[in-house]
């Protein structure tokens, strides 16, 4: 299931969105979001929801590789779902003893569900279509651009996680076979024994993180790095047509759903 | 006449053990590196190689003495990043000098510190990473290469940078054979067909026969200098270290010591003792 | 008694885009007793076979058997097998966590479930096979031994749990020759005084042939050739073929062999190789 997780995940392409410059996808997102959490009736969620499909399409990303990132998330969509529509004042439609389903539970029930598919589908619609690179490239223009300190290392930080956590992920195996020969036991037991039954895991991890990290820094100041100052980029982010013409599909939509919300 | 790109005088180098004792893992150096040389440091773990090589950098700054790269003084700090530019360093380790997510991404991480110009970067990497053979390789991710691969990246991101000196601090200790033999051609090739000096630490005898000049360290001082043949003939001095000789020179010592065969003192390779050998 | 696999294949990650065929119908006993190297390239599959010998990978196809019990099926005591069949990676001090040299290595002995007392005993005799002095050591943290000693800590926590077999990845992988020295003359005690049947992984050719009776060599997933070290060594053209090397002084026999000279060439160490140059030279003396 771990496999499943799309936020995160890159698959290369050569859509429209993937061709996107990344500050325009990042904002965008925002500007998404946003629209989305101001959306309260079924109008708007209909405006949403054609806006969401758009999107997708325009991205060539197939629609099953979606609904398998949504599926770690099922017992969150299950609790939302239920929460809402038995918690939820109003028309009573169907009753059960104490349990009960309102016309209004039913409606706001849809609406959060949906919220939260569309979130997490379009997020990761943004981690797939958009590289590593790019992506840390863009968030470290945005910060730049919205004057948030220490920029260029957040975003440095990002590329180095990124790059080493199959790495990790790799090293960790390494160490649990060693740890499983000498009789370790990471599968059985109670809550507090599998808690202890990880040290011998997290210790050398954590060394070895450590140790890298130490040479990794020689390694960079060796190469001259000195921080952002005075840091130029190989590949630039360049602002095309497309790049326009997708904020001022996306502003309409914000601007669609405000109007929705505030005038209807 | 050649000029002397690396200038050590007695050098020392100083610290301190958690214990509170006194170390000196560098007891007075003195070294001369000529443009364009191939020089071998041998010496087991402690012997202060390592601690050598960093000097040569900036890394490591002298307790006493100096070091001198291209007439800049090591101790300088307002000449710390043109020290460190022309004088690439590759550590042991693949996986811990490559920071980004692509071949060509970490290639360009040098150039980009140095605040170059962006097309003359993608000139710079691709210059460099064909150098080293991986233009196959420029847009996969790190941890799905070899590490013979990897190193040859780590090597290409520092030439890049366009330095005149090489050091690489056991950069073949962790590959596996044909990942050392990789990194050995392209760093034979770098010295050859570049003019890159190159100053290789290494424990393998195999690589330090191919250099122009071999080093051999012990408790921070050089005990044996000369050409390869020059200093591998002394095999008893060498065992004695407890380092390997290569395995023709061994050969050659114990036929002599038996008086049974006079071959000459300076067999180094197979050939070499079939052309010995076959003079009887 | 031995170690067993029977038509072993593994295939990593089937039915994804990424599925290789690491090993192929592989067939490999190793007795009780013996001493085996096993050489392949990396990505020859070594690794992942060896992982079967003590149930930390499940074949795709076929068996496998320690002392003729088959762990392949289900409801197997995988720890018993770990405790029998012991196993040091490569670069093994990275596995060590403890607060002591002593606590590290009774990590498995504690594991497998050992009386205390009998835990201090094992601890103490791992320790002197690899030459770590028990009163030295025991109180100190690995983290502030050296890197050779680090090691030989990692390998006595694996001793210490009393194997029958032994199988070591690389063992000698980034030392120096002193080093890498030590650590043979190690193993090949343990061999020695405690009869452990073991399994050395090397791309080391003079390590191996001086060590090993029995050499085992593995390609693209494929057992090539398993045969006395001798006789492996011969096929050098096989073994240049997969890219493998032979050991320095097989190849002057070789080289001699072509110029004329009657030498064998099965020839593994500097002393063979004098014995048999002087011989043929002092025939061709008294011919003279």
């Amino acid at each position: 299931m771990l496999k499943d997780i799309t936020i995160g995940q890159y698959v290369p392409g050569d859509s429209v969105i993937h061709r996107l410059d990344p500050r325009t996808k990042i904002i965008s997102l925002f500007f998404y979001m946003t629209g989305l959490f101001v959306a309260n009736s079924a109008a708007g969620y209909l405006g949403v929801t054609v806006f969401t499909v758009f999107i997708i399409l325009c991205s060539q990303i197939r629609f099953i590789t979606l609904l398998k990132g949504l599926k770690p998330l099922w017992i969150i969509m299950v609790l939302t779902l239920t929460l809402h529509l038995f918690l939820t004042e109003g028309t009573i439609i169907w009753q059960w003893s104490v349990l009960k389903i309102t016309l209004e539970g039913l409606r706001q029930g849809a609406f959060m569900l949906l919220r939260l598919i569309y979130l997490v589908t379009i997020t990761s619609l943004l981690t797939l279509t958009t590289s590593p690179i790019a992506l840390t490239d863009g968030i470290e223009k945005v910060l730049k651009a919205l004057y948030v300190p220490v920029a260029h290392e957040l975003a440095m930080m990002m590329t180095i996680a990124l790059r080493f956590i199959p790495t990790l992920i790799e090293e960790t195996e390494k160490i649990m076979k060693a740890q499983m020969a000498r009789g370790a036991d990471f599968d059985s037991g109670g809550l507090l024994s599998r808690a202890k039954s990880l040290i011998p895991l997290l210790v050398p991890l954590f060394l070895s993180s450590f140790r890298r990290a130490d040479e990794l820094a020689m390694a960079m100041e060796s190469r001259c790095y000195r921080g952002g100052e005075n840091r130029t980029r190989m590949k630039q982010l360049v602002m095309k047509q497309t790049d326009y013409f997708a904020y001022a599909v996306v502003l309409i939509f914000f601007g669609v759903m405000l109007v929705m919300r505030f005038w209807m | 006449m050649v000029k002397n790109v690396v200038v050590v005088e007695d050098l020392v180098h100083r610290y301190h053990t958690q214990q509170g004792e006194e170390i000196l893992a560098l007891n007075g150096i003195n070294l001369n590196i000529a443009q364009g040389e191939f020089v071998a440091v041998i010496g087991h773990n402690g012997s202060g190689k390592s601690t050598l090589a960093k000097h040569l950098n900036a890394l490591l700054l002298p307790f006493s003495g100096s070091v001198t790269v291209n007439g800049m003084d090591t101790k300088n700090k307002e000449l710390l990043w043109s020290i460190r530019q022309q004088v690439g360093m590759v550590f042991q380790n693949p996986d811990n000098q490559l920071i980004a997510t692509t071949v060509e991404e970490d290639v360009a991480f040098g150039p980009e510190n140095l605040g170059i110009e962006p097309t003359e970067i993608r000139k710079c990497v691709d210059e460099a990473i064909a150098a080293v053979g991986l233009e196959m390789h420029k847009t996969r991710a790190p941890h799905l290469l070899s590490g013979g691969q990897k190193q040859r990246v780590a090597i290409a991101g520092i030439i890049a940078m366009r330095p005149n000196i090489l050091v690489l601090d056991e950069p073949t200790a962790m590959l596996d054979p044909l990942g050392r033999k990789e990194v050995m051609q392209t760093i034979m090739r770098l010295n050859r067909e570049e003019g890159l000096t190159v100053v290789h630490i290494t424990h393998f005898m195999e690589e330090a026969v191919l250099a122009d000049r071999v080093l051999v360290m012990e408790e921070g001082r050089i005990v044996l200098e000369g050409s390869p043949r020059q200093v591998f003939s002394q095999v008893k001095r060498i065992k004695e270290l407890r380092l390997d000789v290569p395995q023709m020179m061994q050969l050659r010592d114990v036929l002599a010591k038996e008086g049974l065969l006079d071959l000459p003192p300076d067999v180094l390779t197979v050939e070499e003792m079939v052309v010995a050998l076959c003079r009887f | 008694m031995s170690l067993l696999t029977e038509r072993v294949s593994f295939t990593y990650q089937p039915n994804s885009p990424y599925e290789t065929n690491v090993l192929k119908d592989i067939n490999l006993e190793v007795k009780e007793g013996e001493f085996v190297g096993l050489i392949g390239h990396t990505g020859s599959g070594k690794s992942t076979l060896i992982q079967h010998f003590n149930g930390l990978l499940k074949p795709s196809a076929g068996k496998v058997f320690v002392d003729s019990q088959d762990i392949t099926q289900k409801g197997t005591k995988l720890k018993a097998i770990r405790q029998k069949v012991g196993m040091v990676f490569q670069y093994p001090e990275h596995q060590l966590f403890e607060e002591t040299v002593f606590k590290d290595i009774a990590f498995g002995p504690q594991n497998m479930g050992m009386a205390p007392l009998l835990v201090v005993e094992r601890v103490k005799n791992a320790m002197r096979l690899v030459d770590l002095d028990y009163a030295k050591y025991r109180d100190l943290s690995p983290f502030t031994l050296s890197g050779g000693e680090k090691r030989r800590t990692a390998i006595a926590g694996v001793l210490a749990m009393n194997p029958k077999y032994l199988i070591l990845d690389e063992p000698t992988a980034g030392l120096d020759p002193r080093g890498r020295e030590e650590i043979l003359d190690h193993i090949v005690k343990i061999h020695r005084e405690e009869g452990l049947t073991v399994v050395l992984v090397s791309h080391n050719m003079d390590d191996v042939a001086r060590l090993v009776e029995r050499l085992v060599v593995i390609n693209q997933g494929e057992i090539v050739y398993d045969k006395p070290t001798r006789q492996v060594f011969a096929e050098h053209e096989g073994l240049q073929k997969i890219g493998l090397d032979i050991p320095t002084v097989t190849r002057l026999m070789l080289r001699l062999q072509e110029k004329g000279w009657k030498v064998r060439s099965d020839i593994l160490t500097i002393e063979e190789a004098q014995a048999e140059i002087m011989k043929v030279v002092r025939e061709g003396r008294a011919d003279a």
